[in-house]
Formats: C-alpha cells, sequence, structure tokens
C-alpha cells in the first residue's frame, strides 16, 4: 500500500493536504477489500466523469485488481467493472470503516502509513 | 449546435414526414446488435456533418409505422465532452432541428442503476421515450431478476425485456416503439429531489438557454434540462457552436455556486443516483454472488504475468496478420491492376489519353484498392477485439507505459499497426474517446516505420553496405541496420507524441475512467458490417483524394514530354531495328533504349525539373537532384521511391532486390565526380525516410479522420522538416568525422 501511495504524493501537486495521511483514498485500498465512498475530489471533468458513472458518495467500491505495471487497477461498483488510474483513484476519499470485517485491516493499513 | 438531425437523415428522396427514432445508449450496451436487427440490411452510414462521426441510419418498421432509425455513438450520459457525444447530445435533443419522435434506450441489464442514468436524463427532457432492457439472458444466467414492470411503472415510460444477440423481446420492443409514435405524449416528469438552491441555479441558466434558443424555452421542463445539462457540460469543453451568452450565464451560476461553497455536480448527480438506486432496489433481485465467466478469463488475461503474456501474444497475431496475411491478396490486386494496364494499353491507340487512363487513373485505383486488405484485416480484429471485451483490457493493460508519452492506452492498437500502414492504423483510432488523444495517435503513428518503407531500406542497405556480412554470430549487417531503424522509429514516433503533448495539442489529459465489459461472443454479422462500413468509407473520402493525388503526380512525372527526345529515340530505335535481324540481342538493345527514354523524359518532365530546382537544399544532405526525383516520386507510396531511381537510372522493371539496380547505384556518381550512394549518403537517405512524410495516402486518411486539412498540413510539415534536420545532422556530421 504504502509503495503504492507514496510515488502518487509526488505526482499530484494538487490536493494533496496536511490530512492525507489520515484519510484513506482510493488508491491505498488493497485488492479484494470494500469500501464506501465518501468523497470525490480532483479536476471537475474527473469528478463528473466518476459521478456519472456511478461513483459517488456513499457507493459501496471493491478493488479487484492491479493492472500487470500496477496500474491502473479495477474497480467493482454498481454490478460493473471500472478501471481508472491510481492518480485518479487518489482523489476518491474512502469513509471511515464501519463493518467490523475491514476494521482489522484498515488498522494495518494505520500502520502502513504512520511507517 | 448548428448541424441538425434531418441531415443526417439519407436524403435521397424528398422526405415525407416519416418519424425520426434515435437508438442511444452506453457503449458496450448492445446498441449496434439491436441497430442491426431493427432495420435488417438497409443500414447505411451517414457522417455527421463537420465532424468525423458516424451516424447511421436505416428505414426500421415499427408495427405499421415506418420510421428512420439513427444509431448514435455509445455514450455514458449527456453531458458531452467529445465529438461523438456531442454529436449523441444533438441529435437526441434534436437540438437546431427537429426533434425525434422518440428515443430507445439500450440499457445494459446486467449495470442496470448506471445504464438508466442516460434513460433518465432523457426522461427529463420530456423527449418520449421506450427503454429496451437488453443482456436479460445475462442476467437471468447470473440467477437474478430484473421486474420490469415495476420499472416501467416507477418510470412512466415503456421497459422492454430483450436480449437483441438472441433477437429476444424484439417484438414486444416494436410494439412499445409503436405505441409510443402513434399516440405522442410527454412521459411524466421524474421526481427527482434537487435541493434549493440549486433548482435556483438551474432557472437562472434556464433563462439563458430560452434568451439563446428561443425555441427551447417553450416548455419550462425542456430548458430546464438544457440549464442542467450546460451546468455540468460547460468550461473546459472541446464542445463547438455554444452562444457565448449561455458560457458566460453558465460561468456566473457555477462561481457563484463554488464561492457558496456548493458542490453543483454532486448537487446535480447524486439526486438522479438516490432516485435510481430507490427504483433499482425495487426492480432488481440480485443472485447468489458466484464467479463469472469474466472473472474466471480475467483471473487470467489480467493477471501480473500471465496477463502480459496474453496480451503480447493478441498483438503479435494482430500484428503478423496485417504484415503478412493482407500480402497475397494486396499481390493480387498489384497483379490484377497490372493485368488491367497491360490489355487497356494493348487494345487501346497509343497516346497520351491511353497513358492517362492506364498509368494515370488505373494506377491510381490500383493506389486506392492496395490498401482494402489491410484495412479489412485490421478492422476485423479491432472488431473483435472491441466487442469481445478484450481492447478494453489491452487498454488496461498497457496504459501505464502509454501515458509515460502522454497516450491513452487505446492508442496501443493504431499504434502497432502502424508498422505495417499508417492507412488503416489511422482510421483504427476511432476506438479512442476523446479528440485530443485521438489527433495525437494521428499525428504520432505515421513516424513508425510501416511497410512500405521496408523496400527502400533494403534497397540502401544492400547498395551502400556489405548487408549480409555477419557481425553478431548469426546477424548479419544489414538486419541490424534494420533492426537499428525500427527501433529509431519507433524512438521517433513516442518522442514526438510527448512533445506534441505538451505543444499543439496541450490540455487536460482527459481520466482513464473506462469500463470493463463483460467478455462476450462477437456477432460475425455485426464484425462484417463494421468491416464493410470502413472499407466503404475509406473508398469514397479518402480513395477518391488518393486517386486525384495519383493522377497529378503522374502528370508531373511524365509531362512535359519532350517530343525531339521522342523522335530521336524514335530513330535509334529504327537503326537498330534496321541494322539487326530479330534476336535476343536486338530485344535487349531495344529495352535498353527504351528505358534509356523513360529515364531521359522523367528528366525533361515537372518533376525532373523541380529534381534540379531542389537540388541546391538537397546537396547538404548528400542527395542530387535524381534522389530529389525519388522523393517526389515515392509521395505515391514510398515503395516507389525504388522503382522511380530505376526510371531515372534507366533500369526496366527494377525492385529492391535487382542486381542492376544496386550496381548502377554504387557507381553513380555526383556532377562533381564523387560517389553518390556512399555509407553516410545512404544512411543520410534512410534517416530521412524513416521521418519524411513521404505518402499521400497518410496525408489524405488523415484530412478524412480529422475532419479539416489542418492537421494533415501540420503532420507533413513537422514529418519533413525533421527528415531534413536529421538527414542534414547525419550528413553533416559525417563529413565532419571524415566520413564520405
Amino acid at each position: 500500500m504504502s509503495r503504492r501511495s507514496r510515488p502518487l504524493a509526488f505526482l499530484l501537486k494538487v490536493n494533496i493536504t496536511n490530512d492525507v495521511k489520515s484519510t484513506r483514498t482510493l488508491s491505498a485500498l488493497p485488492p479484494g477489500q470494500k469500501a464506501v465512498v465518501q468523497r470525490v475530489g480532483g479536476p471537475r471533468a474527473l469528478r463528473r466523469r466518476l459521478m456519472e458513472m456511478g461513483l459517488l458518495p456513499g457507493t459501496e467500491i471493491e478493488v479487484i485488481r492491479a493492472a500487470p505495471m500496477r496500474d491502473p487497477i479495477e474497480l467493482s461498483l454498481r454490478g460493473y467493472r471500472l478501471s481508472i488510474r491510481l492518480a485518479e483513484a487518489a482523489q476518491v476519499t474512502l469513509a471511515p470503516p464501519v463493518e467490523l470485517s475491514s476494521t482489522v485491516a484498515t488498522d494495518d493499513h494505520a500502520l502502513e502509513q504512520a511507517a | 449546435m448548428k448541424g441538425s438531425a434531418a441531415e443526417v437523415a439519407p436524403a435521397e428522396e424528398p422526405q415525407p414526414a416519416r418519424p425520426q427514432v434515435v437508438l442511444v445508449g452506453n457503449p458496450n450496451a448492445g446498441k449496434t446488435t439491436l441497430y442491426n436487427a431493427l432495420s435488417g440490411s438497409r443500414a447505411r452510414v451517414g457522417n455527421y456533418p463537420g465532424i468525423t462521426v458516424d451516424v447511421r441510419a436505416a428505414r426500421a418498421n415499427f408495427g405499421d409505422v415506418v420510421a428512420d432509425l439513427l444509431d448514435l455513438p455509445g455514450t455514458y450520459s449527456l453531458a458531452a465532452r467529445s465529438a461523438e457525444e456531442e454529436v449523441a447530445v444533438r441529435v437526441t435533443l434534436g437540438h437546431g432541428g427537429e426533434a425525434p419522435a422518440a428515443a430507445i434506450v439500450v440499457v445494459d441489464a446486467t449495470a442496470l442503476t448506471r445504464s438508466l442514468y442516460l434513460a433518465l436524463e432523457l426522461l427529463e427532457t420530456g423527449l418520449p421515450l421506450v427503454i429496451a432492457l437488453n443482456m436479460m439472458d445475462e442476467v437471468e444466467a447470473s440467477g437474478a431478476t430484473i421486474d420490469s414492470a415495476a420499472l416501467e411503472r416507477d418510470l412512466g415510460v415503456p421497459v422492454v425485456a430483450i436480449a437483441a444477440s438472441k433477437k429476444r423481446g424484439l417484438s414486444a420492443l416494436r410494439e412499445a416503439v409503436e405505441r409510443t409514435l402513434s399516440e405522442p405524449s410527454r412521459p411524466a416528469s421524474p421526481e427527482l429531489a434537487y435541493d434549493e438552491a440549486t433548482q435556483g441555479d438551474v432557472e437562472s441558466v434556464a433563462r439563458a438557454v430560452t434568451e439563446v434558443w428561443p425555441e427551447e424555452g417553450a416548455s419550462t421542463r425542456r430548458s430546464q434540462a438544457w440549464a442542467r445539462w450546460a451546468l455540468l457540460s460547460l468550461g473546459g469543453d472541446e464542445l463547438t457552436d455554444i452562444p457565448a451568452r449561455l458560457r458566460e450565464v453558465t460561468a456566473e451560476v457555477r462561481e457563484r455556486a463554488e464561492v457558496s461553497g456548493r458542490d453543483l455536480e454532486d448537487a446535480l448527480i447524486a439526486p438522479r443516483y438516490a432516485f435510481l438506486d430507490a427504483i433499482t432496489e425495487r426492480a432488481l433481485t440480485r443472485g447468489l454472488p458466484r464467479k463469472s465467466r469474466t472473472d474466471r478469463l480475467d483471473s487470467v488475461l489480467l493477471h501480473p504475468a500471465w496477463g502480459l503474456g496474453a496480451f503480447l501474444l493478441v498483438m503479435l497475431v494482430v500484428f503478423q496478420a496485417l504484415f503478412s496475411w493482407a500480402s497475397p491478396a494486396m499481390d493480387a490486386i498489384g497483379e490484377g491492376i497490372g493485368a488491367t494496364q497491360s490489355a487497356l494499353q494493348a487494345w487501346l491507340p497509343p497516346g497520351v489519353l491511353t497513358d492517362l487512363l492506364t498509368q494515370g487513373i488505373v494506377g491510381g485505383v490500383g493506389n486506392v484498392l492496395v490498401f482494402v486488405p489491410q484495412i479489412a484485416l485490421l478492422f476485423l480484429f479491432v472488431g473483435f477485439l472491441e466487442d469481445s471485451g478484450y481492447l478494453a483490457r489491452v487498454a488496461f493493460v498497457i496504459d501505464r507505459l502509454m501515458r509515460s508519452v502522454g497516450l491513452h492506452g487505446r492508442a496501443f492498437v493504431p499504434l502497432l499497426s502502424g508498422f505495417a500502414c499508417a492507412v488503416p492504423a489511422v482510421m483504427a483510432t476511432r476506438t479512442i474517446e476523446s479528440r485530443k488523444d485521438r489527433l495525437l495517435t494521428m499525428m504520432a503513428l505515421p513516424l513508425m516505420s510501416c511497410s512500405a518503407r521496408l523496400p527502400v531500406y533494403v534497397l540502401l542497405i544492400s547498395t551502400v553496405f556489405v548487408a549480409n556480412r555477419a557481425v553478431l554470430g548469426p546477424i548479419s549487417l544489414g538486419s541490424l541496420i534494420l533492426f537499428g531503424i525500427y527501433g529509431f522509429s519507433t524512438l521517433a514516433s513516442l518522442t514526438a507524441a510527448a512533445v506534441m503533448r505538451r505543444t499543439v495539442l496541450k490540455g487536460e489529459r482527459p481520466p482513464l475512467v473506462m469500463e470493463l465489459p463483460p467478455y462476450r461472443w462477437p456477432q460475425l454479422g455485426n464484425l462484417l458490417r463494421a468491416v464493410g462500413a470502413r472499407v466503404r468509407s475509406f473508398l469514397v473520402d479518402a480513395g477518391t483524394i488518393i486517386l486525384a493525388m495519383s493522377v497529378v503526380l503522374w502528370a508531373l512525372l511524365s509531362f512535359p514530354k519532350d517530343h525531339a527526345l521522342e523522335a530521336r529515340f524514335e530513330a535509334q530505335r529504327a537503326d537498330v531495328s534496321a541494322a539487326q535481324a530479330p534476336s535476343p540481342e536486338r530485344t535487349r538493345a531495344l529495352a535498353a533504349l527504351d528505358a534509356d527514354e523513360a529515364g531521359a523524359q522523367l528528366r525533361a518532365s515537372a518533376a525532373g525539373h523541380f529534381g534540379r530546382l531542389i537540388e541546391p537544399a538537397l546537396k547538404p544532405l548528400g542527395f542530387d537532384w535524381r534522389v530529389g526525383v525519388g522523393l517526389i516520386g515515392a509521395f505515391a507510396a514510398r515503395e516507389v521511391f525504388v522503382s522511380t531511381m530505376g526510371t531515372v537510372f534507366g533500369i526496366a522493371d527494377a525492385d529492391e532486390t535487382s542486381a542492376p539496380l544496386r550496381q548502377t547505384l554504387t557507381r553513380a556518381r555526383r556532377e562533381d565526380g564523387s560517389l553518390l550512394f556512399t555509407p553516410l549518403s545512404g544512411i543520410s537517405l534512410m534517416v530521412f525516410f524513416v521521418f519524411a512524410c513521404q505518402c499521400m495516402s497518410t496525408l489524405a486518411i488523415v484530412r478524412r479522420e480529422s475532419g479539416s486539412w489542418r492537421w494533415p498540413a501540420l503532420l507533413f510539415t513537422y514529418m519533413t522538416g525533421l527528415a531534413y534536420l536529421f538527414s542534414l545532422l547525419v550528413f553533416q556530421i559525417g563529413r565532419a568525422l571524415g566520413y564520405s
């Protein structure tokens, strides 16, 4: 996860705020895990496109896999498959997990990010 | 938005009031299959005026009603950015022209909520709709059920479950469309919960809509639908023909919202999905989750290691097909043209008109037809990859690499095809969504060394080098140089893309937000129709330009005729004929005279004069006027350089492997007595061919696909400029280092 989020932080000169360490973004969600979207950020064209494709606050989303070269990633949402680049996934903030199953994973995740 | 829907409709006879039905839907929703099923075999491709987006139109029967059915480009929403989406919006909303009588919205039932989004947007405009719930067979196979009656109640428009690929549900669909057409009424407005502030914004923009497009202000519902459209679409778009006043007001309203911290995207899109989530909840019963065929295939095809292997294998097959499977057909076309030319020459009296017909026109037709096998093959493959769902995966796998030079993942197949021929490759850029990405790919791919450059490289390598000298074990010098040229041209093409992305085609890189559709078996009928449509569009739109250019080029290389020269050779031929009895030697002597005459005539032609005129510019590259004539001839197609050099040097029927031509070239000297073809000038000339846009067909097809002469002009200028620059550098630096 961290090996993914670090090169991204350097790619995205904008929209990286101080709280990037404490919030989860879609780009850091490992394959096989589900989460709920909290906020869709980024340039207007991207936000509109993502939201019109059904990726908006409240949508449950699962990362299926990353492409062989690690980027882009494949997502499952609303019963279909969507691929977006990691740079774009980094604009999607995820809601804090509430389900028991994903809490453990998130703790791991927080540890890694802190490290 | 001036273009009208009526222009797209077939316009052979004066149109009686035939209602127009448009077919809209997401990409991959099975729209084409449904269109083909509804229209029978009467489909026809129309080109939307001004932009190169194909809109197909056909007559279709809906019960007793005969209507014009228009197949629009696939789109996920009405918020248009690309040319395709703009066409879909223009025609669907009938702006500036006649509004369609009804729309059939093709909905992918396996992705119900997302596909209904477009239907909902259309419903907001008040356009009479019929929703075709496609892919119901797949829904059933997954164990899910969809209650179409419930959807119909909630949406207030007919919803018909179909499976277009199995021709299921089509008669019910036809009936529903017939009912909608014969009892026209506006569907009830869906009750969407836009918040108060947003509604205020929409009303402000709606007033501007009414101001600039009075006819759209006739109904509040419609002007507000346009206002929502403007708020989502305008600003940073590629749309044309939007009144400045509407842009201003929209920008003002958006800024106001931004200042007060309101998010218009969220405020306009979220209520729609909230509505759709609620109705899907009622209508859809999901099956048990299980691994689908797509999941099983993707676990191999998108596997970190196997995935790359599969990708390379598929691309290898496409490449091999273009490179070698097309050649028998291309050779046959060449032979057929040759046979036609000799038959006509034997049958018609000799003269300028016969030459025009055989060499100019029939030869020109050959220049056009020779592309057809590669175009057909490439589009067969691209169609198969696209319809099966793998083309999206190609982009998924390779996007990371392509992005580093500013290209879209979908540019990979066109770029690869560029190694075979730029003409089909440029046509294949249509699978790329955004116009900017498409133009970028189009402008960069002609630098990939196409198969027409190969004969030129082979001739030059074998002329100036000992091509079969082994350098690295079994690897010969010739193949090493050839390999270097291909690597160099690929690098040049990718670099050109990276540079243009930062200059002429600058702008925000469109994000990659791409559906990975389920794998499906392509329908053979759809594939063949698509191939037919592409070939036809090439013949009609680009073929005519190529033919015209061929004739002009032929004239430049043949005229003016030097009659004194003709008379002198005629006298020499008579001498030879008189002095010798018919014998192989006499035939050879006569053939040599013919070849000499052809060379002398070429020197006297306009192209010959032009070659001499540009010689001062060519000298610093190591070429003389004879190479200049070859370069002019090569404009018809690069490999023509070889036969033109044959003519210039008086060698009949030369090809790149012919020893007499090679020997003559090796001995050829410049006016100052130095050798014309040295390793250095040979490399300089090959470098010239790597870069130069020596191909009128490429220019013609770029004109066709970009919709203006601006892009081919830029292509020609930048490629020829680079060619000149690099040849100059090679020759001058080589000379300075003491090579000759």
